[in-house]
This record gives C-alpha cells, structure tokens and sequence, in this order.
C-alpha cells in the first residue's frame, strides 16, 4: 500500500462509510422511537409519509431545514451559534475508535484487509469519555444564550447530572479495562474471546446501563427537559436546524454509549456464544448487539416515569459510585490473588 | 500529498501553540465572564492538542477529562449563577494596576529565567525505558514507584480540601 492510500484514501472512506452509516441510523432512531413507543402504547405512531411511515424521518428533516431560522433578540448571537455545534461534534468524533469488526476488506474493494476501526488509539476508551465530557458545554452554554428563564434552569440540570454521572460512568469502565490490560477498543474485545465481561462484571454492567441513560438525559432521567416544569429545557427558543443539531447529537450519544457497552461487555463484534454456525459478518453481530442496546433505551422511555431532581442525585452519588468502587475493588481482588 | 504532511508534522505545534495562546488573551480581554470560560475551554483543549503532538496521549485525555470536561464545568457554573452584569460599575478586572504589573513582571522573570536555565535535552531515561506500552504504562509505573510520595501526599492534600469544603457548607446550614 503506497503512502497516499495509506494515510489519506483508506481513513477518509472509513471515515466517511462511519459517518454515512451513523447519521442514517440516527435519522431512522428517531422513526423507530416513535414506532416502538406507539405500538407500546397500543398506537400506529406515523403512517401517512410513505409506506407505515418509513419516510417520515426525511420528510422530518426536510421540514426543520427549511424552517426559519429564529434568533431570540436578547440572546448573545455567538454563544447561541456554537452551542449546538459544540454539542454535536464530539457526539461524531466519539466514533472515531468504535470498532465494528476486527479486519474488513470493505466488501471485496480492498486487496488486503484493514482494521475495521477509524484509528485504534491505545487510549480509546479513555478518549471517548474524554471527549463525549466536552458535550456538555452544548447544552449548559445552549440554555445561558437564550437569555431566557427555563433554558437556563434547564442548563444548569443538565450540566449538575451530567457532571454527576460521568464519574460512575467512568468508574464502571474500570472493571473491564482492569481485566483485559489495556485501554484500547480493539484489544478490550478481543480479551472476550472467551468470557463476554458482563458475566464477571454484572455490577458494573448494570451501573453502566443506569449512567449510559441519565448521561444521554433520555427518560426516566429527562429532567433537563421535563415538559411540565420546564417547557422543552435548554432547546426551548432553538428552531430550525440548530434545533436540529441538538436533536442528532442526542440520538447520535445514545448510539455511543450502546456501542461502549457492546465493546466493554458484550464481546463487540464477536459472535454471540452458541449460535457462530449462523457465520453472520462481524459487523452484523455489532449491529445487532448496538441495536438491541438502543432498543432498551427505547423500552425504558415507554416504561418508567421520571424521577425527582434530588432522588436522581441522591441516587448517582449515594448508590451507584459506591457500587462501582466496590466492583473495581472486588475486580483488583479477583486478578491479583 | 507528502509535502503536505511534512509541512503538517513541522508546523502544527506551532499552529496549536499560537491557537492556544490567543485563546489564553482571549480569557483576560473579554468583557464578557462567559465568553472568558468559553475562551479558557478552548485553551484547555488545545493544550491537550500540544500534549498529543508530543506523543503523551495519556496526558491529553487526562487534560481533557479534568479540566475541559470537570473543572471548566465548575467555573461555567458559578459564571452563570453570579449576576455579573450588576457587578459591571465595579471596576471588577483591573483595581490594583500598578501592583499587578510588578507581579507580572516578576513573574516574567522567573519563568524565563527558568525556561533558559532549563536543560531540554533528551526525555527523562525512566519514560524512553518504559515507553514501549505507550505512555498510559510509562506514566503509572513512574506514578506509583518513583514519585509515589509525592503523589500521596498530593492525595491527602486533596482529601483536606474537600473534608473543609463540606465543614465549611455545613457550620452554613445551621446558623
């Protein structure tokens, strides 16, 4: 492989296949929650935009890029232009080290086989959580440049349970890094080769899902938006396609987190135990893992109610980073003994 | 294509370092205390910009973690709970001009001083040891064997601080 090919070709068409690929999913994420939520609550949720609907997210999108564009007349102009920004560019950058598959040949297209990863860094999971931490100025910056009351409230929500749950987020990320030895995405999944880590690390496992929905602020810990309280949190006077950026950002984190989990306990891209004799494609058995990830997020929504402000904190710093610290401890106990 | 990334390899420290630099100004000369952290928020992650290219990638994350991700978080917050636009006749930023640029005089001194003084030369013999595991390894190995002293007291520090924070919150609550 000559030096062009090497370093520009090849990462600028994976780069451009992940973004292609993330930005579809997004787009449908947001028909398939209201299809799952409708059929939960024995509805059709959208039917007339194409057949069952399946449109719907185009015609969807068409319409906020068309809409005007309001500025509120007190906002601070630049704040309010870069808050979105800065909400969705680390929401995109974070799948810069997702692997889907171990080698790919895109197809045939490749004579030889490439890591089916953007850039395996050896510090990948650290640079997702460091990076997604960045998000949280879209929202907290959002909700001040409004210049108006329940932006700001919700903002400031937001940005304390953000803060709040990043830490036993972070913390049950340990337990597995801790027992496959190193820091990188590709080499977490390979250490599954025999153990998926949910099994040693169910504590952490179950934490994780817990933070992975109160970081992305999906129900039930959607208080930066709750509707009766606050009218539509720190979004409230953005329209049109800034609207639009913090909508994708918030669908394009759920698919992050999921994919985390996939990687971290869910064996990434290897098959699920069982049943290898379907001989499905690596990234097809990611697809599935991710997909049935963001399905549960879904679920959840559909299901439980939102919680109060002060149980959600009393919940992160009380419960879950105890929890995970004992899990990191009990996992230290496990590998050295 | 190459000579564009010789061209990058060369100068993209010093593109990130100038970038940095006019963020850090852009921290001291608004007017606006929002504006200052949004500036102070792009110093850091340029900073860790600096970090990467000199290949401390586990310092680069760890910078962004901290003190883009954290604490810049801390400093946003208590920005936008304060009415800083009733503070605005106060003459809030420049009060004591005539000591504050002898402090930085001073200040100029001593770190130039030590800049020149400073033998930069090769890396530190422990990190070119064990920098075979990347730098996450070299770090925690001269972390918890070398400078373990240090970084527990720095630990015990920390623990005070925040022991008189909470002390300090509650003697509040009750009067």
């Amino acid at each position: 492989m000559d030096f062009t090919t090497a370093y520009i070709l090849l990462p600028t068409a994976k780069i451009l296949a992940v973004f292609l690929v993330v930005l579809l999913v997004v787009l449908f994420l947001t028909y398939a929650e209201r299809k799952v939520i409708a059929f939960m609550q024995v509805r059709l949720g959208p039917m007339r935009v194409g057949p069952y609907g399946i449109l719907q997210p185009i015609a969807d999108g068409l319409k906020l890029f068309l809409k005007e564009d309001i500025i509120p007349l007190k906002a601070d102009k630049f704040v309010y232009w870069i808050a979105p920004t800065i909400a969705i560019v680390p929401a995109l950058l974070s799948f810069l080290v997702v692997p889907w598959g171990n080698e790919t040949t895109f197809f045939g297209l490749l004579k030889e086989p490439t890591s089916a990863v953007i850039a395996d860094l050896n510090i990948g999971i650290l640079y997702i959580l460091a990076i997604s931490s960045i998000g949280i100025y879209g929202i907290l910056l959002g909700g001040w440049a409004s210049n108006s009351k329940y932006p700001l409230l919700g903002g400031l929500r937001s940005a304390a349970q953000m803060v709040s749950y990043e830490v036993p987020l972070t913390l049950a990320l340990v337990g597995p890094v801790m027992m496959a030895n190193t820091l990188s995405t590709r080499g977490i999944v390979e250490a599954q080769k025999h153990l998926w880590f949910f099994i040693p690390q169910i504590l952490a496992f179950l934490v994780y899902i817990a933070c992975a929905v109160a970081e992305t602020n999906r129900a039930p810990y959607d208080l930066p938006e709750a509707e009766t309280e606050l009218v539509a949190g720190f979004h409230t006077e953005y329209s049109g396609m800034k609207f639009a950026f913090f909508y994708l950002a918030e669908y394009a984190n759920m698919i992050v987190v999921s994919a985390i989990a996939t990687i971290c306990f869910l064996g990434g891209w290897l098959p699920i135990p069982y049943l290898e004799f379907l001989h499905l494609p690596p990234f097809v058995w990611f697809a599935l893992k991710v997909g049935a990830f963001l399905f549960g997020f879904l679920w959840i929504r559909a299901t439980y109610p939102r919680y109060r402000y002060d149980q959600l904190m009393a919940i992160g710093w009380k419960f879950f980073i105890p929890l995970t610290l004992i899990n990191i401890f009990i996992t230290a106990f496990f590998l050295l003994k | 294509m190459e000579a564009l990334t010789q061209f990058l390899s060369h100068y993209l420290i010093y593109i990130i370092m100038g970038l940095s630099v006019a963020t850090a100004l852009g921290i001291v000369f608004s007017k606006n205390a929002v504006h200052s952290v949004i500036s102070m928020l792009f110093t850091m992650v340029l900073i860790a910009g600096v970090y990467l290219l000199f290949d401390a990638e586990f310092l680069a994350a760890v910078q962004l973690l901290v003190y883009a991700g954290g604490i810049i978080v801390l400093f946003l917050f208590v920005v936008l709970l304060v009415a800083l636009h009733k503070l605005e006749n106060l003459r809030l930023y420049n009060t004591y001009s005539l000591f504050s640029i002898i402090l930085v005089i001073l200040l100029i001194v001593i770190l130039g001083a030590t800049f020149l003084t400073m033998p930069f030369g090769e890396a530190p013999k422990v990190v070119s040891n064990i920098v075979a595991g990347g730098s996450t390894e070299a770090v925690a190995m001269s972390l918890y064997t070398k400078f373990i002293l240090p970084f527990e007291i720095a630990s015990v520090l920390l623990l005070v601080a925040l022991i008189g924070a909470i002390i300090l919150t509650k003697s509040g609550a009750e009067q």
